[in-house]
């Protein structure tokens, strides 16, 4: 009896030391097993306010791409209807970085092109404001690409609970995290080779989901059986069930694998896991037993047969109705189209907001927190600018005759008055996340520097003003060291004496290199400097005609300085970042500093409008109305390997770059190339028209329309440009400004093109 | 509409009393009811030193109208408040850029003056 006795006991101990460590293991991993939860990063809200500039096809838009859904009757929050270009909206609740925001139903009245009439719809009470919810473009994830959406149990539908009970656990409320009768009746079934239920409990499948590997070994099955009971032993029947419902696998969509039911319902329904309909809650159960053996949209066929399985067994444990289960098993499996995302819709802009969100948070922070980003991203914007790029190049490569994809390019918007971001565009293939042009293609920007050359000298008013004359003839420049610089126009002729505005315009190269060298190519480098350009620049003399290397985006943040008056901006991609509950956790401030003399900045700005009516960049026309008075500037390098147009209306600031990415030739200038991309999607903008404030020291004054310098005899024959008081002669002996403008036109016939 | 003259007078108010900058006679900072929700929104924010939630209104409201210098120059007001002097003198050129009233520009220049002397210490 004692050797009986002490044989058990030896046996029992080291078990009972081994289930114990078990039970430490699971009580501690799931205890501190949080679920990484990834960033959630939004678009800017659609906002409406009487008066607004918007139309009734971009409100369509924003609505489809927030899944509303059109019903005759507006009711619940996600619906709405479209009569003419009336829309009766039901706002989704959503929390804002300033706070929480209930439902709205609302009426918007769009009369050509502006919100004419805001209202409630059922109290008809004007509105001042109204806001949509933001659209997600896209999460930061963890490491392993997961991405969830977490769910509570009680937004969970009973029948979807019914679904996963009747289908894989039976038992799951009766058993105490093993089914004995499962296990038997799974065995058995090794036997007959029938693949019906495994035999493993939710808790079972749970634990192997969290803690062991996907070996197939009886011993492994057991400690995954004792750890099913432990668990059960510490954590309650809803716990559990909450937990496997957040955690099991649905598949991988591109670079993300979709876990829980909460994202499988939007994934493959584009709904919210409350609003599932039985048929649909049955195919995600369904789905658990081979997410890539049954994915509905390559096996439709496999699918339903599943789903109808899983209806079944649902009916067979009398969760639904043999009436139910007729109807429901006819229906279509109703999945929505898969959404192009993987883990972002809009990768270019992401890369930009997760950089500038890693200067002020730490990356495991961003990727496990659930942080919600609100940024400034312009949905409607970037589509137009995508869709620009990509289709021009196709068109270019043409006409050209070049190999398909020999061209590629990047685009950059940004909000003039505050900085913000509207949109990124990092390729032709926008939707794949591959270098990132706008970011990070330091091309040589070649005449896009002349205009701090100008501004350089238009800040010396006493000696330099629009009209000044400079010599556009045969200049060398001399540096020991170096070989003679001697600069050629891109006609490779020299045009004599021109008016400091008709260089700039017509973008001469000699001029402007012999402008640069007379102000320093120091002081001219300041300027670029000034103007927000942070890279190292060169001082040598052919710097000035563009050998520095920058980025689109760098390039944007200098003539946003223009475009502003003067006054420079940091770029924002990011208003606010709050917790995953909403709470406000830091803010992006709208900051500014002048950078550049006002006055000066003024006149540049009025040279670059020329480039825009009969400069380098008067092929705009073809795009947009003289009455923006658009202001930009063409460039073009070396063997044409770069074409870039940057510009600017009242409110939008945009830059875009084509070249090839191994520097081949594009056989395009920054007139043929990238001007017509800009103007493209410009054109379907809602813009303002450039509107800079006149400095209190500007005076208008007359200038020759044959020669375009200042008038000072002959004052007929005249057209007006703005001058800094400085500039004028202080005795008063020049002409005024009282000129007509239809003398504007014989100027430009006068000077040709 | 007069609850939000009282709240913007009051507004002034506290502030003249906090640096000696003279009242500025009334005029409505908007005549867009959308940026005046806002702009009001952002004063009684302010009064309750919810410094972040007024910059948040005046940026949505900017938004509406980018060249109103009220706006701009609330904005500079809170970033004083806050101490943060430099943003604030920067902030109020901004505004001045976009005003040809001489009261508001008068307001400025007094405010900018304030500054100066503030950021010496």
């Amino acid at each position: 009896m004692r050797i009986f006795s002490l044989i058990l006991l030896g046996f029992c101990v080291p078990l009972f030391i081994y289930v114990a460590y078990l039970d430490r293991v699971v009580v501690a991993q799931f205890e501190g097993k949080r679920f990484s939860i990834p960033a959630k990063v939004y678009a800017r809200p659609l906002e409406f306010f009487v008066g607004q500039n918007i139309s009734a096809a971009q409100v369509r838009e924003e609505l489809g791409q927030l899944n509303y859904v059109s019903k005759e009757r507006v009711t619940s929050a996600g619906e709405f209807q479209q009569r003419g270009s009336q829309f009766e909206i039901v706002t989704r609740p959503f929390i804002f970085w300033d706070g929480e925001q209930a439902a709205q139903h609302i009426t918007v009245d769009i009369d050509n092109g502006r919100v004419s009439r805001l209202r409630t719809s059922t109290a008809a009470t004007e509105l001042n404001l109204a806001r949509l919810e933001p659209i997600t473009i896209g999460g930061i994830y963890p490491n392993q690409g997961e991405d969830r959406v977490l769910v509570r149990l009680e937004q969970v539908p009973p029948q979807l609970i019914n679904a996963l009970i009747a289908t894989e656990d039976r038992r799951f409320f009766q058993h105490h995290g093993v089914d004995p009768k499962a296990v038997l009746r799974a065995f058995s079934t090794l036997f007959s080779g029938d693949r019906v239920q495994g035999g493993s409990t939710l808790t079972q499948q749970l634990v192997k989901n969290f803690f062991l590997t996907q070996e197939r070994k009886v011993r492994r099955k057991l400690k995954e059986m004792v750890m099913a009971i432990l668990l059960e032993i510490h954590f309650g029947k809803e716990e559990i069930l909450e937990t496997y419902i957040n955690e099991v696998y649905f598949g991988q969509d591109k670079n993300r694998a979709i876990h829980g039911f909460g994202l499988a319902s939007e994934f493959y329904f584009s709904r919210n896991i409350e609003y599932l309909d039985i048929h649909q809650a049955a195919l995600l159960v369904g789905l658990l037993k081979g997410p890539a053996y049954y994915n509905p949209r390559r096996h439709p066929e496999r699918a339903l047969k599943r789903r109808n399985l899983v209806l079944a067994a649902m009916a067979s444990e009398q969760f639904i109705t043999a009436d139910t289960f007729t109807k429901v098993s006819q229906r279509k499996l109703d999945i929505t189209p898969l959404p192009n995302r993987g883990q972002s819709l809009y990768p270019a802009f992401m890369d930009l907001v997760i950089r500038q969100l890693k200067r002020d948070y730490k990356e495991s922070d961003l990727r496990s927190e659930g942080l919600r980003i609100f940024t400034t991203l312009n949905p409607h914007t970037q589509k137009l600018a995508e869709r620009a790029l990509s289709s021009r190049l196709d068109d270019l490569e043409k006409s050209k005759k070049l190999p398909a994809n020999h061209l590629n390019g990047a685009v950059i918007l940004a909000n003039v008055p505050d900085g913000e971001v509207s949109a990124v565009v990092g390729g032709r293939e926008a939707q794949y996340q591959g270098f990132n042009r706008a970011l990070d293609a330091s091309r040589q920007i070649g005449s896009l520097i002349k205009p701090a050359i100008y501004l350089t000298a238009l800040a010396q008013p006493e000696k330099y003003h629009l009209a000044t004359a400079i010599d556009d003839e045969p200049f060398v420049w001399q540096e020991p060291g170096i070989e003679d610089w001697q600069p050629q126009n891109y006609d490779k002729k020299f045009h004599g004496e021109v008016p400091l505005w008709q260089a700039l315009a017509k973008s001469y190269n000699v001029s402007a290199a012999r402008l640069g060298t007379e102000l320093g190519i120091n002081n001219v480098m300041a300027t670029v400097r000034r103007l927000g350009v942070e890279h190292e620049l060169p001082n040598y003399a052919s710097g000035l005609l563009g050998t520095v290397h920058l980025t689109p985006i760098e390039v944007a943040q200098m003539y946003h300085t223009i475009a502003s008056g003067g006054f420079r901006t940091p770029f924002r991609a990011i208003r606010e970042v709050t917790t995953m509950d909403g709470a406000p956790l830091n803010r992006y401030n709208l900051t500014t500093e002048p950078a550049i003399p006002p006055t000066a900045n003024f006149l540049l700005v009025k040279a670059l409008q020329r480039v825009a009516v009969d400069g380098t960049g008067a092929a705009l026309k073809h795009y947009l109305p003289a009455s923006l008075g658009i202001a930009g500037k063409t460039g073009t390098t070396d063997n044409l390997r770069d074409s870039w147009f940057a510009g600017f209306s009242g409110d939008v600031v945009a830059v875009v770059w084509i070249g090839n990415d191994e520097s081949k030739p594009t056989q395009l200038t920054g007139a043929s190339g990238a001007l017509t991309v800009w103007g493209e999607f410009m054109k379907s903008l809602p813009l303002h028209s450039v509107d800079m404030p006149t400095p209190a020291d500007v005076k208008l004054a007359a200038v020759n329309t044959t020669n375009g310098l200042l008038a000072v005899e002959d004052c007929r024959n005249t057209f007006e440009l703005p001058f800094h008081e400085k500039s004028l002669p202080q005795d008063g002996n020049y002409c005024g400004a009282q000129v007509p403008s239809k003398i504007k036109s014989w100027f430009k016939n006068l000077l040709g093109n | 509409m007069i609850l939000s003259r009282v709240v913007y007078f009051s507004l002034v108010l506290f502030i003249s009393a906090c640096s000696n900058v003279p009242m500025v006679k009334q005029e409505p900072a908007s005549h867009n009811p959308a940026v005046m929700d806002l702009y009001t929104a952002a004063a009684e924010f302010t009064g309750q030193g919810r410094y972040d939630q007024a910059k948040s209104s005046l940026e949505r409201a900017l938004r509406f109208e980018p060249k109103n210098a009220w706006l701009w120059y609330e904005l500079a007001i809170i970033n004083q408040l806050q101490g943060n002097y430099r943003d604030a003198q920067n902030l109020a050129l901004r505004a001045r850029s976009f005003t040809s009233s001489p009261k508001l520009i008068t307001n400025i220049d007094m405010f900018l003056k304030e500054l100066e002397a503030r950021s010496y210490y």
